[in-house]
């Protein structure tokens, strides 16, 4: 009888212990919204929060209609066009990224190649991605790779996809999981055009001609932001035409 | 002592399955490394304006809050920016970053991490 109820408290015990265990660390990304608020609390009043996606701020009416999608408008450089921005740093980064995929003699360029080598077959990401390998001849498949957060389960929030083009450079196609990443961004629609499938599209052109130049076109949608980012030496207007119409590409690929 | 820090060395290097962090930018929060817990962003080779903030909270083994603090490593062009700190990370905590940049021209709240253990460092040693 006594190790009966011996038995009967030491089970409660363990299925006690076991709960509160349970309760003191939680399930894997199982977010407590007291802490989410201070947090966001801390970001400050202008600054992005985390968990809130893409804000666009409506400063630009009568031309984008939906949230996150605008109407099919005909493609015109001419309004708006970007420009290449002077901007050392980014000319240095673009160069770096040029030269860690294409070379093959420095420590960068060895875990460059390691890292595209890990990922060869598999890509552990926490959304659907079908890849764009072999879709367009003007672009030299380099390999793929992972980014963002690497999740408890041991998957990634970005999936990344290199290619080598002729005129371009070294061109990282970025897709980024944003909501399970918790990332925030705030936008004014006046900033944004609609290049990529009447998606809401962000370009920015930055380095020094000759040197080194990134040319990034975002564009954003529900499940998504998307990023192609070209680093090449040099910057001509065509360039950008180009990376537009493989930013189309890479986009209708991508709808599953 | 040599020996025991490159055999925890070693040990730390096993877990890591892979690499990350050369290709594109890389972010991770850390708790319970025995000696420190950290919010950590990178990306080998590339400078960018970076931003972690890092809050840590411990917790008894029954659920209840011991003690709780932040810190972060502010805005500066960097390729890696990591707020940690030393000293704790000995059981019980509980580690959320939150990594900001400036990249492309836009400001961006990147990503939230959240940690419970050492484990998650998917990345070659620094």
């Amino acid at each position: 009888m006594l190790n009966k109820k011996l038995y009967k408290l030491c089970l409660t015990s363990l299925v006690t212990l076991s709960i509160t265990s349970n309760v003191s660390y939680g399930a894997p990304y199982d977010y407590d919204k007291m802490i989410i608020n201070e947090i966001n609390e801390r970001l400050g009043p202008d600054e992005p929060k985390i968990d809130q996606g893409l804000v666009i701020i409506k400063d630009k009416p009568n031309v984008f209609g939906g949230l996150l999608t605008a109407p099919s408008l005909p493609l015109d450089l001419e309004i708006n066009m970007p420009t290449l921005k002077y901007d050392f740093n980014e000319a240095k980064n673009a160069r770096t990224s040029f030269k860690m995929a294409t070379s093959k003699t420095s420590i960068g360029s060895e875990l460059y190649a390691k890292e595209l080598k890990e990922y060869e077959k598999d890509l552990p990401i926490t959304f659907k991605h079908k890849t764009f390998k072999n879709k367009n001849k003007s672009l030299k498949y380099l390999g793929q790779s992972i980014g963002g957060v690497q999740l408890p389960d041991g998957k990634y929030t970005s999936a990344i996809e290199v290619f080598e083009h002729q005129e371009l450079g070294i061109c990282k196609y970025i897709l980024d999981d944003f909501k399970t990443a918790k990332a925030g961004l705030t936008i004014k629609e006046s900033m944004l055009r609609n290049d990529i499938n009447g998606k809401y599209t962000w370009i920015y052109i930055a380095g020094i001609d000759n040197y080194g130049v990134n040319l990034v076109i975002e564009w954003y949608d529900e499940k998504l932001w998307h990023t192609l980012n070209c680093s090449g030496i040099n910057y001509t207007e065509n360039n950008l035409t180009t990376a537009i119409k493989i930013g189309r590409e890479l986009d209708l690929n991508n709808e599953i | 002592m040599i020996k025991l820090k490159l055999g925890v060395g070693a040990l730390v290097f096993a877990t890591n399955i892979g690499y990350a962090g050369a290709v594109a930018l890389t972010y991770h929060s850390r708790a319970n490394c025995v000696g420190f817990n950290e919010s950590i962003s990178w990306h080998l080779g590339h400078e960018y304006n970076l931003y972690t903030y890092s809050q840590h909270y411990q917790y008894s083994n029954y659920g209840s809050l011991l003690q709780g603090h932040d810190t972060f490593d502010n805005w500066h062009l960097t390729w890696r920016s990591a707020a940690y700190h030393t000293n704790e990370g000995y059981g019980g905590w509980k580690v959320w970053g939150v990594h900001k940049m400036i990249v492309n021209g836009l400001q961006k709240t990147v990503a939230t991490t959240f940690a419970t253990n050492c484990n998650i460092y998917n990345g070659w040693w620094d």
